[in-house]
């Protein structure tokens, strides 16, 4: 398991997203020995699965194939204790199909508000991961546009930056791509000095500056430090 | 949160963007606080040590 299953992409990404993942000594397996006796069959490995809540779900015993893996993780999250519950799910669905409209629409800050609004509802539904994907969208799109205004900004098109930077504050409130615009306005003044400056070492001055100051800006940090390889 | 979770919190999160593979903990106590947190459930995996 250790070596060919538990590395396998699918699994990991399984994992990583949906559950809370720990390993025990087997031998000595302290508070985890109560639900790891409700587990049927005596041959290692074994897998427990619980709520949130610490509710025995099921569990495995002995070696189980990378498919068989990922059929009991998936069986596991269909389970109706994970389940957000039915009241909740319709409101979900609801928010998804907006939430569907206002990307369109291109309203990323409506996007934003919806996937936190549905993360802090407790359960596994497709209506939120719908809105999650959405999510996720929203904010590759927010890092794209802010590495357009790095290029921008490394061909010497400044003033071509600066309205892309304002929009992103504007239209991606409440998400990182807001910390990363105002990151990268802050960048984009440092930059509009060092171009101003006639001694090299003076425009470094700035170049550092924004290396230390706009770490949220990942694209424009990147600049910075090409320009001080120069 | 309390600083200790927090700062479990961001090793997992730190693990996880690695994407290598899943962060598995090796408290049960730990893991329990954290899936009550983020609503996730629970999978424990016993194996025999060394």
């Amino acid at each position: 398991m250790e070596s060919s299953v538990l590395p396998a992409a699918e699994i990991v990404a399984i994992l990583s997203a949906k559950f809370i993942c720990v390993k025990v000594d087997a031998d000595n397996p302290g508070p985890a020995e109560k639900m790891l006796s409700q587990v049927k069959g005596n041959t290692l490995p074994f897998y427990a699965y619980a709520t949130p809540d610490g509710k025995f779900i099921s569990g495995t015993s002995g070696f189980r194939s990378e498919k068989a893996f990922k059929a009991d993780l998936e069986g596991v999250l269909k389970n109706d204790a994970l389940k957000v519950p039915p009241e909740f799910d319709k409101k979900l669905a609801k928010m998804a199909e907006q939430a569907a409209k206002d990307f369109e629409a291109k309203k990323f800050a409506a996007v934003i508000k919806a996937a936190k609004d549905a993360d802090a509802i407790r359960g596994f539904s497709e209506s939120k991961d719908k809105i999650k994907e959405l999510f996720v969208q929203v904010l590759d799109g927010g890092h794209a546009k802010i590495k357009e205004a790095a290029q921008l900004c490394g061909e010497g098109k400044l003033d071509d930056a600066a309205p892309i930077l304002s929009s992103l504050a504007r239209d991606y409130k409440g998400s990182e791509i807001e910390k990363a615009a105002a990151a990268g306005t802050k960048a984009l003044d440092r930059l509009k000095s060092a171009a101003k400056e006639s001694d090299p070492k003076g425009a470094r001055r700035f170049y550092e500056m924004i290396v230390k100051e706009c770490k949220d800006a990942a694209p424009f940090v990147e600049l910075a430090e090409s320009k001080l390889k120069e | 949160m309390s600083a200790a979770l927090l700062s479990l919190t961001l090793l997992l999160s730190a693990a996880q963007s690695d994407k290598k593979e899943a962060a598995w903990l090796t408290k049960y106590q730990d893991a329990v606080q954290l899936a009550l947190k983020e609503g996730k459930p629970l999978v424990i995996d016993a194996s025999r040590v060394g």
